[in-house]
């Protein structure tokens, strides 16, 4: 088998990231996490720091270093939006209070040392708004020559979450979004025609509470408080979990279906803001400059978030 | 008095160079914390490497010189084109005539936006920064730590226009460059004092003053002379009405040095940051027709006669 591939997540947990964070902890065989950067998300960027911490925590795994990065979007002030997973961001998780601190150097900062330091390609996971990644480009753009590819979580083809037109991540700083996607680095966009089938359900629950680990009985019981909200907001049949299908495509590639596209964000001050205009069919002809899934394997998507999770049984917080 | 610790954020540049000889040579006014580059007039490489010689023809090797950011914030897209080169306007070397060799003085290993947000953050008292380049570092700092606001005095920047713009018909060059980054900035809250083309096209070149610079017979004046020789056909590129080189960027601190010289008012400013030929286009709503709370004091007339005094009594201290 190869060696663990280096990557970095870069996210704002938030429940979803919370359970990427705990799927890529599960695989050390895979991946060898150089660090986690957050950013401000749903809850501002001291919480998604201290939610970073506590993942670790709970996987027994404090020797992974966290990140702070930038609080807010490169333009505009930043948009919480707490409802979605609650004040602290992980709603429905009873964690206490992280027993390390963040290490002391900037998110951004650290994204540039380790990718230009690393003896190998670095793999770059987003799963936030892309205002990390957008700032270490434009500081130090021959990053992209180290940059193996970017996995992100973000955008829609046809309908937003948090506006008719946008998903939440490329709406929280549309500029880092363009940014990235005119960068040319290697893209992989999963967005919400993909992650709103990635919906939780009362028998998988169950399945969960028979693994019985502190692991899966954290996540169940934010997963379960959580249940609801995309049925009434999204007519969904149970909770999304976005961000973990960007670990899932990266330990088993062929769950998940797409095309080579053109992707171009709409930076204005419109209530289009945000949106990412996939060209599928090809009809601007331009090169393409992402892969993007609209497709994913649901049944085998949770048979390895279960799978990963059972490999808990075995730590000792 | 107590001397204002000042950044320097610019893009050598013949202007940039003039405007940073007049800090270095107001030692008494200025603690200069360090010159930050940006890419504009030159590439960033183009850009730190001319505020190096400047330094050194100054005798200045101290100084600290920072390098920035490479590129804009955002990048035209990939079917869009600009044909702009900044060496149209500033020469090969981005110093015009400048006969001045590779600096040996030593480039900060810490980048401009680190410097920006560690020095500001760690001062004991508020900082001023000068910007006279595209926004892009100022932009990245105040994306990656905010907090720095609480601790800048002003920014005193060269850039944009109440009304005809030069590098486009709506757009002076250093908003344009980085119209995303002019936006952060002047939607940050930071006081800041905009001094645009209204104002910098009344501080044009004439031979007579440059005769007087020359007639100094200093290491200094003849590396002026050399610059500003070039720089004479230089805006007529950009502008054909004007007839010979402006100093944009050396306003910026002779505000700094006497504010009496210039005039202005507290108003909206807003950065157009479509992707349209308005792009980098600053609004400046000068009748308060929007009635929204100002966010600059923009400048709009200079004593151009008082302005090349202070800046000929303060090049007449370089003895070398």
């Amino acid at each position: 088998m190869a060696d663990p591939r280096p990557i970095i997540l870069d996210c704002d947990p938030g429940i979803d990231d919370f359970i990427a964070i705990l799927m890529i902890l599960a695989s050390p065989q895979h991946f060898n996490l150089l660090g986690i950067t957050v950013t401000s998300g749903n809850v501002p960027v001291e919480y998604t720091a201290h939610n970073a911490l506590r993942a670790c925590e709970l996987a027994g795994r404090n020797d992974v270093p966290v990140y702070q990065g930038a609080p807010k979007p490169l333009l505009r002030e930043h948009q919480y939006d707490p409802a979605v997973y609650g004040e602290s961001g992980l709603k429905g998780a009873d964690l206490p209070v992280p027993m390390r601190p963040i290490e002391n150097i900037h998110a951004v900062d650290f994204l540039i040392e380790a990718i230009l330091s690393s003896s190998h390609k670095v793999t770059l996971l987003a799963t936030a708004p892309l205002t990390n990644i957008a700032l270490a480009i434009v500081r130090e753009p021959s990053i992209l020559k180290n940059i193996e590819e970017i996995v992100v979580m973000g955008g829609a083809m046809t309908l937003g979450n948090i506006t008719p037109a946008a998903e939440y991540n490329f709406f929280a700083d549309p500029e880092a979004a363009h940014i990235l996607f005119t960068s040319g680095a290697k893209i992989k966009s999963i967005g919400l025609e993909v992650t709103h089938h990635v919906v939780t359900s009362l028998p998988w629950f169950d399945e969960l509470d028979k693994i019985n680990n502190p692991v899966s009985q954290t996540l169940v019981a934010m997963l379960r408080e959580f249940y609801e909200y995309d049925m009434k907001n999204f007519e969904l049949s149970g909770g999304a979990i976005h961000d973990p299908c960007v670990v899932a495509y990266l330990l088993e590639p062929e769950l998940f279906k797409g095309h080579d596209v053109y992707v171009e964000i709409d930076t204005s001050f419109s209530d289009t803001r945000g949106r990412s205009t996939i060209d599928w069919w090809g009809k601007h002809g331009f090169e393409p400059n992402a892969y993007v899934f609209n497709k994913v394997d649901v049944n085998g998507f949770f048979k390895l978030l279960t799978n990963l999770l059972r490999q808990f049984s075995e730590v000792q917080p | 008095m107590n001397k204002i610790p000042l950044i320097m954020d610019c893009d050598p540049g013949l202007d940039d160079a003039i405007a940073i000889l007049l800090t270095l040579a107001s030692p008494d006014e200025f603690n200069l914390l360090g010159i930050t580059t940006v890419a504009g007039n030159g590439s960033v490489h183009r850009t730190e490497e001319n505020a190096r010689r400047i330094c050194e023809l100054a005798k200045r090797p101290d100084v600290k010189v920072h390098k920035g950011c490479p590129r804009s914030l955002l990048t035209h897209n990939p079917h869009e084109h600009t044909t702009y080169s900044g060496s149209d306007i500033h020469g090969e070397t981005g110093l015009g005539g400048c006969k001045l060799g590779k600096p040996t003085m030593p480039l900060q290993k810490q980048d401009a936006v680190k410097f920006i947000i560690e020095s500001v953050l760690h001062s004991s008292e508020k900082v001023t920064i000068a910007p006279t380049g595209p926004l892009t570092n100022l932009a990245c700092a105040l994306s990656m730590e905010p907090r720095i606001k609480e601790n800048i005095d002003q920014l005193v920047l060269m850039g944009g226009s109440i009304g005809l713009g030069n590098i486009t018909p709506a757009a002076e060059f250093n908003f344009f460059s980085d119209p995303h980054a002019a936006y952060a900035v002047f939607t940050s809250g930071v006081p800041i004092v905009m001094i645009g083309l209204d104002t910098t096209r009344k501080t044009q070149i004439t031979p007579e003053w440059l005769k007087s610079i020359a007639d100094l017979k200093t290491p200094v004046s003849q590396g002026i002379v050399d610059m500003l020789s070039y720089y004479d056909r230089a805006d007529a590129i950009l502008e054909p009405g004007v007839s010979a080189g402006v100093l944009h960027d050396p306003n910026v601190i002779a505000y700094l040095l006497n504010p009496s010289l210039y005039q202005g008012r507290d108003v909206f400013v807003e950065i157009d940051v479509s992707p349209t030929i308005l792009a980098g286009r600053s609004t400046v709503d000068w009748y308060n027709k929007l009635k929204r709370k100002s966010n600059a004091r923009v400048i709009n007339h200079v004593d151009a006669q008082g302005f090349f005094n202070l800046l000929t009594e303060r090049l007449k201290r370089y003895d070398h």
